[in-house]
């Protein structure tokens, strides 16, 4: 029976992988884990508790009915023209306790979200001082999930005795009419014979009030099967078609025509946008925040699909492609960085689960992360992610470098790859990205257009829109958007002193170093 | 794949062998090394996977932390240069090895261990236990409140009474 629940949860966590990203961006992280965790669980419980006790009582049911039948046939007409307002009954009480239960875990999924919120936001609530706030939030709704646990446990020592007190109002009918029956002389009738009907009725109570606890656990299995199969049934909004093709030879020609997206209906990101990025290519994507950059990266990416228009890698449209050949060839550095619970190395090798050693130590050194991995005392097996060893945020960005460089893709994402470190770091992984970039095309995004240099091209996107486009060189001597922004980038270094009028000079003409 | 050739050279993974790597140890105790005709007179020896792998992948560095080579596997040496590169890894690894559990106590939120190590007792206290209790295999690695690092070095083998002291606080 455990493998019930381990099927269940497994069930519910293979679903989950193979729904795309908007899916999860839309729940909250609390609501998912209850899902896994406690609806599985009650869906257990009914059926290794509940079903075989159904079993059970029923057979008790059928047999006393029988046995009471045989004594006075007339008695037991009465006990079942009752029975039907036992189960009307337990109908209702059935709704009644589904909604509850229903509440009950909305408020219990609040409660997972806010605790998992506040343990995420440490950092922020501390520096707001906002811990008093917090505390009282939380209490509001933790005192909610009491108020609707303490109403349900209510109405379950309300509804419950309702059936034992049924029974003995039974009994009591029962009796009062048997009685009569010993008393007219009826054949058949004894005051034995009636005693041990009684008895006999008496045996009914435990089945009937098992009945009862029976409907309160179905109504709370049902609600939980609800949101399990609102999970497993979910279409994935991103699937493989079945004739899907595999990238064969596949050079790292990327093609957007026409594209249009939008996150939620009526608000586009990305309009009518057109690119061509040639395979070995280094195209640097500029714009404002917001102006829909990493929406291409993850249109690319195919972690979401275009509302109309198209993408083509090697001439064939993303969706045609295979996710494995896909996944294979992208390789997609983020500015959210995430590491699994593990050791340095498995999260190295994630992308990559047999590379050796050697690869990993290579693929480190790539990211410049090498030196202070071994700085730490386990080095390489040190844990990290999820109650391991603390790393800064540069530490994490190379780390998911190196997972992307032993990944080794055609298609290279960098999205805002380098923002979290310093310059003396960031220069070193530039360096060495500069050499992986050989013989890749690279997407490149970046604030810092200093950065982007090297890029063969550069697109300027505002609104979603596509408003530049060229060389560094060509859109510096256009004067249009891409100079307005490396304008003011420039003025903001130099007040920072960080950026000399003489060296500035120097960017502006880049053709002349 | 492979990265290293794709990595510029200054990033690729020097590797020494017994051919362009000599250890030896000098005046003052100090291990030193000749690698690649360059003499340094004090190296650092650093694992980099020191529970998985302890004899392989073995990184030197200068004392100013400069990376000089990475020792692939410590068998490839001499027996007389792989006693002298165990002999620095042991002192740089030094961990007491627990052979029995006395009791483990938890008193809000710390953990009072009272071991034996070797012949004699020692106590220490370990908080956060699922992040300082590790195990690898049949090694069980426990870090203490103040960073000392203690080993049982075969689970299996240290006595029942004690493993079932300690079974419930390894995740």
């Amino acid at each position: 029976m455990p493998s019930v629940i381990y099927d269940i949860k497994v069930k519910i966590f293979k679903a989950m992988q193979r729904l795309s990203v908007g899916f999860y961006s839309s729940k909250q992280t609390g609501s998912l884990m209850d899902r896994v965790m406690r609806d599985a669980n009650n869906i257990y419980w009914f059926f290794v508790d509940g079903i075989p006790g159904i079993i059970t009582e029923m057979t008790t049911v059928i047999g006393v009915l029988i046995m009471m039948f045989l004594m006075n046939a007339k008695l037991s007409l009465l006990v079942l023209f009752l029975a039907p307002v036992v189960f009307v009954l337990l109908f209702f009480g059935e709704k009644l306790f589904r909604n509850m239960h229903h509440k009950t875990w909305v408020y219990h999924a609040k409660v997972s979200s806010m605790v998992s919120d506040n343990i995420a936001g440490q950092r922020e609530i501390k520096a707001f001082a906002k811990e008093d706030e917090e505390y009282d939030r939380f209490s509001k709704v933790s005192g909610d999930y009491k108020d609707a646990e303490l109403k349900l446990a209510l109405t379950e020592a309300t509804v419950f005795p309702l059936a034992e007190v049924a029974i003995l109002l039974l009994t009591v009918i029962v009796l009062g009419i048997g009685s009569m029956m010993v008393a007219k002389g009826e054949s058949g009738m004894s005051t034995g014979t009636l005693l041990s009907y009684i008895v006999y009725l008496q045996m009914l109570t435990e089945p009937f009030d098992f009945l009862a606890w029976v409907s309160n656990w179905w109504s709370r299995c049902a609600d939980s099967a609800q949101r399990v199969f609102e999970i497993v049934d979910a279409p994935a909004e991103i699937t493989e078609k079945e004739d899907a093709v595999e990238l064969r030879d596949f050079q790292g020609n990327i093609e957007i025509t026409d594209l249009d997206f939008e996150y939620e209906p009526a608000r586009p990101i990305i309009k009518a946008f057109n690119l061509k990025i040639r395979a070995g290519e280094m195209l640097g994507i500029v714009g404002k925040t917001g102006a829909g950059k990493s929406t291409i990266a993850n249109l690319i990416a195919r972690l979401y699909d275009p509302k109309k228009g198209s993408i083509r890698l090697d001439g064939i449209d993303l969706r045609d492609i295979r996710f494995d050949a896909l996944r294979r060839n992208i390789g997609l550095v983020s500015q959210d960085i995430y590491l699994f619970m593990g050791s340095i190395a498995d999260n190295i090798r994630y992308a990559k689960p047999d590379a050796t050693m050697d690869e990993v130590i290579a693929a480190a050194k790539a990211a410049s992360a090498h030196d202070f991995i071994m700085k730490l005392p386990d080095a390489y097996e040190t844990y990290v992610g999820s109650g391991g060893q603390k790393l800064s945020g540069g530490e994490k960005q190379r780390i998911s470098i190196a997972r992307t460089i032993i990944q080794d893709p055609k298609i290279l994402i960098l999205d805002e790859a380098t923002a979290a470190m310093d310059t003396e770091t960031e220069r070193n992984i530039q360096n060495s990205l500069s050499a992986l970039k050989t013989g890749r095309t690279t997407l490149a995004i970046a604030h810092r257009l200093s950065t982007l240099r090297d890029a063969d091209q550069l697109a300027v996107i505002e609104e979603g829109t596509l408003i530049e486009y060229g060389t560094f060189a060509e859109l510096i001597e256009k004067k249009g958007a891409f100079y307005k922004l490396y304008e003011i980038q420039n003025e903001a270094l130099k007040a920072a002193g960080i950026l000399t009028d003489a060296a500035s000079a120097a960017d502006e003409d880049p053709e002349e170093e | 794949m492979n990265t290293n050739d794709i990595t510029p050279n200054s990033l690729k993974t020097q590797y020494v062998t017994p051919s362009d790597c000599h250890f030896y140890q000098e005046k003052a105790g100090f291990l030193g090394a000749e690698i690649r005709g360059e003499r340094h007179d004090r190296v650092i020896l650093k694992r980099a996977l020191p529970f998985q792998s302890p004899e392989r992948y073995i990184c030197i560095t200068d004392v100013e932390k400069n990376e000089l080579g990475i020792i692939e596997d410590v068998a490839a040496f001499s027996e007389e240069q792989q006693a002298l590169i165990r002999g620095e890894l042991s002192l740089r690894y030094f961990c007491p090895v627990i052979t029995d559990i006395l009791s483990i106590k938890e008193k809000m939120g710390h953990f009072y261990f009272d071991v034996k190590v070797g012949e004699s007792k020692k106590s220490f206290t370990v908080k956060d236990i699922s992040k300082n209790i590790r195990s690898h295999g049949k090694n069980v690695d426990i870090t203490d409140i103040d960073g000392n690092r203690f080993r049982i070095t075969d689970f299996d083998a240290i006595g029942a009474k004690s493993r079932r002291k300690l079974e419930p606080y390894i995740y």
